[in-house]
């Protein structure tokens, strides 16, 4: 019945340098869409690496690969002359590391010996460190922890850096944006591309540093940990990466805010935007006002690395916590760079599959310029232990907790929203409903950690662990999932088969709450996170049935996003057409065909109702012809 | 507010500070819960309430756009709510930062990848020292911290306390411990590679017990009784070498000319060689003298080598930063 306009932006031109060189932001949302999404899948395995190996206390990998016996290398400096005087670092049970030698070389005037910590008194009643290994098995778990601590920095830094990021606004942003304004294109096309070849560049250089070595510092690099550790090559290497998909993360909210300003078509003002506009808008200005934070500080990481200048190193006069400062004054508005474009999505899925007008639009659209706002003034909220003055932590905390007002007050718009609608039971709007399920928990539990007193036990436990996950997934993943279900018809024109659809959104939830509520009980009950094994504990028995069972919610949860990938890649080559408008929305999008032209619209978009007036315009009046568009 | 709110969520309090912090994660827990039951409930009545049948046509909708007094009420009562447990954190937290007077104190050393307890025992300049903390019941508590190389952190879960240690800093921390028993003790500051082996144990014991452990464990002589009891009837602290032997003062990082014309650099290695086999290097000017004895590991052990060793470090003006040949790899 339903069939694919005859020219559209996919086939009007071929080749690989059509889409190469292309200025069409919709087809530069699709390049996006391929990188962004292979980085997401690639973390993602990286993620059940993680799982896997807590699934069981001890190493599991590198169990039984033989290795090489590890040269006991301060032994041998030390007994050099003395043979015979076998060292004390092994009695205490650490095993001499050369990493550890050397930190504690810097500082050896003082009469408290650094590399006392090795030679204590053995203490025989109770030995946690490797107790009683042999050499080999002590090289397997030397390895074993190496690489735990590879894969939870190479999921951090790829689904922060190269995924949530440019996720929302990079993809559907891109495609959206001109189409809801009833714009032909960004404002700058030539930026816009540039910023997908900047996104490139930073992944280049990230992988390069994945496949060269070891990147071992999380995904938050603090120093003097990040100044030490691993190739000089590597680090460099993916921070660099980072500094310049920072670039390609300014350059698209430069274009878009632009973009909102101008070329806006005739007669749609600011609150006859769709609110995802909005959304992206806000999130633009924190991207614009943010990110170069971020780059000064991977700079100053590089040169510090590479010159030793010592802003960072205390043993160069430098400051650590200098670092956390600057790292969370980008990283912290960076949580809602990644969350706002999630709040933006759910306006658009709440109201096009319940046919209700959003409730308070006001109060959404500035809600979100507010906590783009705030945002800026909470970083310390993560710095309550490191040392920062009692005052700055009560700042903080107090700003703190008020920033989780708006986000609610959002929550109780979207509620209220389905209040009377005529609500279809459509993929987007389950996962519009499991969004209002999960955010609730993960900015709920975000109370807990802003709390001074309470956050002092949550801080770097698994509870913050299962807090941003709630937030970044429960929120932003969940959402993000909802829009491409929701707008996959309109940027491929055919339609996925809806009941796979429902069956993996039922598996994503389950295995979603399986595997990251387990973990606020983890998490309260004391389990430290970036841990890779928790035996010789007091509670590792606990600890063994949480972690085991949040790792089978994790396979869940990955078969569930399998199954997604599947029959969307599918369904955008051998899809049903879907027709132009399957939903019925309002908002300028729909009212062009499925997949748009490449210019958008057929005919000069002109605005004649409001993009959530369900209360005034029937779904018979909804066609490309009628709807927000007369004939010119 | 003294004792612990019935636990199901945290785990044992067994601190001064427990009872408050778990009464404030209660108190924001069941509010959680409360907000949580209504906006789940709501969109799940929503849902199933306003469901639209298959292949039944949508009509207008209601032209509820928004309501006021709804919206002050879910803007304020939120509002209100935060604002206390705002005031509530900040007290717990207040409490976790004021060392009430006469704390006993423990320095703690971090490095990678193991903890240090020292414990002054009772005014004679000794310490104990233990991979363990242990503490009596019952009395505050003061941790000093420090660390030696990169950042880490100290977590007593069932304390409720922790703490960063960050290099070329000090930072405290108190607590009381209220029951004894056995407690883990973690690394929260992600620090590499045995980050997750950073474990150590606390141990709370009464007053009386821990009195004996401080001095039992205070066993390993310090270098400045070593010193007096087996070196200075040869070794002096002053400058300028006494017949018998080459003077401590500044010998740390010292260049020595040995009998065979050669020189050396007094590092570690060199120390742990003259104190295990004093005869195979010495220095130009004493091989006439009398030998010194070999100091085998029965008569002295590794860690009071350790602490000759940083006893002499005490002595010398030499900069570990400032040698090109520090002898670690
Ligand atoms: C696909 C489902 C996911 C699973 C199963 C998963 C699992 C995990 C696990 C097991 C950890 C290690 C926790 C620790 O040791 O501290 C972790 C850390 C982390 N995850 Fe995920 N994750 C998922 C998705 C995501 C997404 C979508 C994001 C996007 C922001 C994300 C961001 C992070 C970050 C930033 C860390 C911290 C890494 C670090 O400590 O440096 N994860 N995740
Ligand atoms: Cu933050
Ligand atoms: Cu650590």
């Amino acid at each position: 019945m339903n069939k694919l306009p005859e020219k559209h932006f996919i086939n009007s031109s071929r080749g690989i340098k059509s889409w190469l060189l292309t200025m069409d932001h919709k087809r530069i949302a699709i390049l996006y869409m391929i990188m962004v999404m292979s980085a997401f899948y690639v973390a993602g395995i990286f993620a059940l690496i993680v799982r896997l190996e807590l699934a069981k206390p001890g190493a599991l990998f590198f169990k039984d690969t033989v290795i090489e016996k590890q040269v006991d290398k301060s032994g041998a400096q030390k007994g050099s002359g003395a043979a015979g005087s076998t060292v004390a670092a092994d009695e205490a049970g650490t095993g001499p590391e050369p990493a550890g030698a050397e930190g504690a070389g810097g500082d050896e005037t003082g009469v408290a010996v650094p590399a006392a910590a090795e030679q204590t008194a053995p203490d025989n009643q109770y030995k946690p460190i490797d107790p009683g290994m042999s050499g080999d098995d002590k090289a397997r778990m030397a390895k074993s922890q190496v690489f735990y601590n590879k894969m939870f920095t190479l999921h951090g830094v790829i689904m922060v850096f190269l995924f949530i990021i440019p996720s929302v606004p990079a993809i559907l942003g891109n495609f959206l944006l001109p189409l809801m304004i009833g714009a032909r294109d960004v404002a700058f096309p030539r930026l816009n591309l540039a910023s997908w070849y900047l996104y490139l560049i930073g992944a280049a250089f990230s992988v390069f540093a994945i496949l060269h070595g070891t990147v071992d510092t999380g995904w938050t690099f603090y120093a003097p940990y990040s100044t030490q550790t691993g190739g000089n090559a590597t680090v460099i290497m993916i921070t660099m990466g980072v500094f310049i998909l920072g670039f390609s993360s300014i350059f698209t909210g430069l274009n878009f805010a632009v973009t909102i300003h101008k070329m806006r078509a005739p007669g749609i003002g600011w609150f006859d935007m769709p609110l995802f506009v909005w959304g992206i808008y806000a999130t633009a200005l924190v991207q614009i006002l943010a990110t170069p934070v971020i780059g000064i500080t991977m700079v100053l990481l590089v040169l510090e690395r590479w010159l030793g200048i010592g802003i960072f190193d205390p043993a160069l006069g430098g400051d650590p916590v200098l670092f956390q400062h600057f790292f969370w004054f980008y990283s912290h508005p960076a949580v809602y760079i990644m969350i706002l474009p999630g709040f933006a999505i759910i306006n658009e899925l709440v109201t096009v599959h319940s046919r209700r007008h959003i409730f308070g639009y006001k109060a959404i659209a500035f809600s979100s310029v507010a906590i783009a706002m705030l945002g800026f003034m909470v970083w310390g909220h993560h710095m309550f232990v490191s040392g920062q003055s009692e005052f700055s932590s009560m700042v903080f905390s107090f700003i703190t907790v008020f920033i989780g007002i708006p986000s609610g007050i959002k929550i109780f718009n979207w509620v209220a929203t389905l209040y009377k609608g005529s609500i279809a039971w459509t993929t987007p709007m389950l996962y519009a409903a499991s969004f209002l399920i999960l955010f609730t928990i993960g900015g709920l539990t975000g109370v807990h950690l802003g709390a001074l007193g309470t956050n002092v036990h949550l801080h770097d436990t698994y509870f913050v662990v299962a807090h941003f996950h709630y937030v970044m997934v429960g929120g932003t993943v969940i959402a993000f999932l909802g829009g491409l279900h929701h707008w996959w018809p309109k940027i491929f024109g055919r339609m996925y088969n809806e009941l796979w659809a429902k069956i993996a959104c039922g598996l994503v939830f389950f295995g979603f709450n399986m595997t990251f509520f387990t973990q606020f009980y983890l998490g309260s009950q004391g389990m430290p996170r970036r841990y890779h094994d928790y035996s010789g504990m007091l509670k590792t028995n606990l600890f063994e049935s949480l972690h085991g069972f949040s790792s089978w919610g994790a396979m869940v949860l990955g078969l569930g996003l399998l199954i997604i990938a599947i029959y969307l890649i599918h369904a955008a080559f051998k899809g049903e057409p879907a027709g132009d408008n399957p939903w019925g929305g309002l908002s300028l999008e729909w009212a062009t065909t499925s997949p748009p032209p490449t210019e958008n619209f057929l005919v000069d978009p002109e605005y004649t109702h409001g993009p959530y007036d369900y209360d005034r315009v029937l779904p018979e009046d909804m066609s490309s012809e009628t709807a927000g568009l007369r004939k010119v | 507010m003294e004792l612990s709110p019935k636990t199901w969520f945290m785990p044992v309090g067994a601190s001064s500070i427990a009872g408050e912090v778990d009464w404030l994660f209660y108190f924001i827990t069941w509010m959680s819960v409360a907000f949580f039951v209504i906006v789940t409930a709501c969109t799940v009545y929503f849902l199933f309430k306003y469901k639209r049948k298959p292949g039944e046509k949508p009509g207008l909708t209601i032209p509820l756009h928004h309501n006021t007094v709804l919206e002050i009420v879910w803007t304020v009562i939120p509002t209100i709510l935060v604002f206390f447990i705002f005031i509530w954190g900040f007290r717990s937290f207040m409490g976790l930062f004021v060392i009430p007077a006469g704390a006993e104190e423990v320095r703690v050393q971090a490095a990678q990848w193991s903890w240090t307890f020292r414990h002054n025992v009772g005014g004679s300049g000794n310490e104990s020292k233990s991979n363990n903390l242990h503490v009596p019941a019952g009395r505050p508590i003061k941790l000093h911290l420090s660390s030696s190389d990169v950042l880490h952190s100290l977590f007593i879960p069932d304390f409720r306390v922790k703490m960063d240690l960050v290099p070329n800093r000090t930072t405290s921390l108190w607590f009381t411990a209220l029951e004894e028993g056995e407690y883990d003790l973690y690394c929260t500051e992600y620090c590499g590679e045995k980050h997750s082996r950073m474990l150590a144990r606390v141990y709370v014991m009464p007053e009386e017990e821990y009195k004996q452990w401080v001095w039992d464990n205070a066993k390993v002589a310090t270098g400045k009784e070593i010193y007096d009891t087996k070196c200075s009837a040869c070794h002096s602290l002053e400058a300028g070498n006494s017949e018998m032997a080459p003077t401590w003062h500044n010998l740390y990082g010292r260049t020595e000319t040995l009998s065979d014309g050669t020189t050396i650099e007094v590092l570690d290695d060199y120390i742990w060689e003259s104190i295990r086999y004093p005869h195979l290097k010495i220095v130009d000017g004493f091989e006439a003298r009398a030998r010194m004895a070999p100091f085998p590991k029965q008569s002295l052990s590794d860690e009071e080598v350790e602490n000759i060793i940083g006893f002499m470090k005490g002595l010398s003006d030499y900069k570990a930063d400032e040698a090109s040949e520090d002898p670690k790899p």
